[in-house]
């Protein structure tokens, strides 16, 4: 028998990192929206001179907490590899995305810090550290895409089963989530307007949907687990 | 006489979750139509100036293609639920032969474009215009993934309503591509 019980844990363990980790990620690193792309060298060296302490103590939090997508990912691998059938191809997939992206959920934060690290060095040396944590940040969706391709694949296909953790309408939300995600790395290319980095579609738009995207994933998931653990013998 | 059994109740295309993705689509190009129309109200005269180097004709070519493609759609499905397998078959190919036109003349439209010298940082105006009709053009090419498939499975022996039921599903996908078309034709090449 699956452990309901574990996966019931791991994924509101990922749930509250998630929610930790935006949460820092707006109100230490005050990176919700991420600042404008035209500062200039001195106004980013300025910034974490002024903030150096909380960004330090926000990529501290970050660290801690960026690993979110990692329980997440496994759970669903449970879950969709009880839906396929022979070797879980697209479990796998998933779950290889899943644990990949969490390296790019780190990095931004990390390379804050070590922008906020020394703000005393020449502030060009600063500004370089800052638009790689923000690009980091914004242009990196190749694996979520594999891991909502995956999503969306078993989802779509699979045999009806009453317990499944992947109602229909999620794999059609995940489709339409992976597409909005396409806009990201086009941020490159902008330094303001709707696709620079803090712009309603490199920024918020992605960023929203990906929440909602997690949630709406951890509480079908939860609920599907809810039903499974009735099956069990006590 | 299956079929008439799932049409005699209320009846919602294709099938609910379906709908997620299509109002979800819709509700960010309705962000896209806002924010294209804000940022037009800033620069009134440098977008009506940039509008003249669009060409109107591919323009209204690709929206005859793409209506055209929807109404073979149309009727591809109207024959799938009386039962002309072949039929529908054939009503789906021509409508991808017109998606594929679609891209083509895009195609040449954009690198028409970039050869002017223009592209996505020109200005604001030809930034949304590359952008907003390649995430179009995105949605384009899915749908003629989505189309093959519908032939595919149009071709089947017998239509089940199972069948049916993923038809409908592609043919929706494909009047929204249509739909969204409709729109972003309106906003950058009459727009006045």
């Amino acid at each position: 028998m699956l452990s309901t019980r574990s996966q019931t844990i791991i994924i509101w363990w990922g749930l509250a990192f998630i929610l930790i980790y935006g949460l820092s990620l707006g109100f230490l690193l005050k990176m919700v929206p991420l600042p404008s792309a035209h500062l200039s060298a001195a106004a980013v060296a300025a910034f974490y001179t002024a903030n150096a302490f909380q960004v330090r103590l926000g990529a501290v939090i970050c660290s801690y907490s960026s690993a979110f997508m990692v329980p997440l990912s496994v759970v669903i691998y449970v879950q969709m590899a009880r839906l396929e059938k022979g070797v879980p191809i697209w479990s796998i997939l998933q779950l290889a995305g899943g644990c990949m992206m969490s390296i790019f959920l780190v990095l931004p934060p990390l390379f804050w810090g070590v922008a906020a690290f020394t703000p005393s060095r020449p502030p060009e040396i600063t500004l370089i550290m800052h638009e790689l944590a923000n690009l980091t940040l914004t242009t990196t969706d190749q694996y979520y895409i594999f891991q909502m391709v995956a999503i969306a694949v078993v989802s779509l296909t699979q045999k009806s089963d009453p317990h499944s953790a992947f109602p229909r309408w999620m794999g059609y939300f995940t489709i339409w989530a992976a597409i909005m995600f396409e806009a990201g790395a086009i941020a490159f290319l902008f330094k303001s307007g709707p696709f620079a980095w803090n712009g309603l579609f490199v920024f918020w738009s992605p960023f929203s949907i990906f929440g909602a995207w997690f949630f709406a994933l951890g509480f079908t998931v939860l609920r599907a687990l809810k039903h499974q653990a009735g099956l069990q013998p006590a | 006489m299956q079929i008439k059994a799932v049409r005699s109740t209320p009846h919602l295309p294709g099938e609910e979750g379906l709908w997620v993705l299509i109002l979800g689509d819709m509700m960010v190009f309705s962000l896209f139509f806002l924010t294209f129309t804000y940022y037009r109200g800033q620069e009134v005269a440098l977008f009506a100036q940039s509008q003249k180097a669009l060409s109107q004709y591919c323009g209204i070519i690709n929206t005859v293609l793409l209506l055209t493609s929807s109404w073979f759609v149309a009727n591809a499905l109207n024959a799938a639920r009386a039962g002309a397998g072949r039929r529908a078959q054939r009503l789906f190919s021509l409508a991808g032969l017109c998606g594929l036109g679609f891209v083509v003349v895009k195609v040449i439209e954009y690198s028409g474009k970039i050869d002017a010298g223009i592209t996505l940082t020109t200005n604001d105006f030809f930034m949304f215009y590359f952008m907003f009709t390649g995430i179009h053009l995105v949605h384009v090419l899915i749908g003629l993934a989505v189309l093959s498939y519908a032939y595919h499975r149009a071709g089947r022996e017998v239509l089940r309503p199972g069948d049916l039921s993923a038809l409908e599903c592609c043919a929706i996908f494909w009047h929204l591509v249509d739909f969204l078309w409709i729109v972003l034709f309106a906003i950058f090449y009459l727009m006045k």
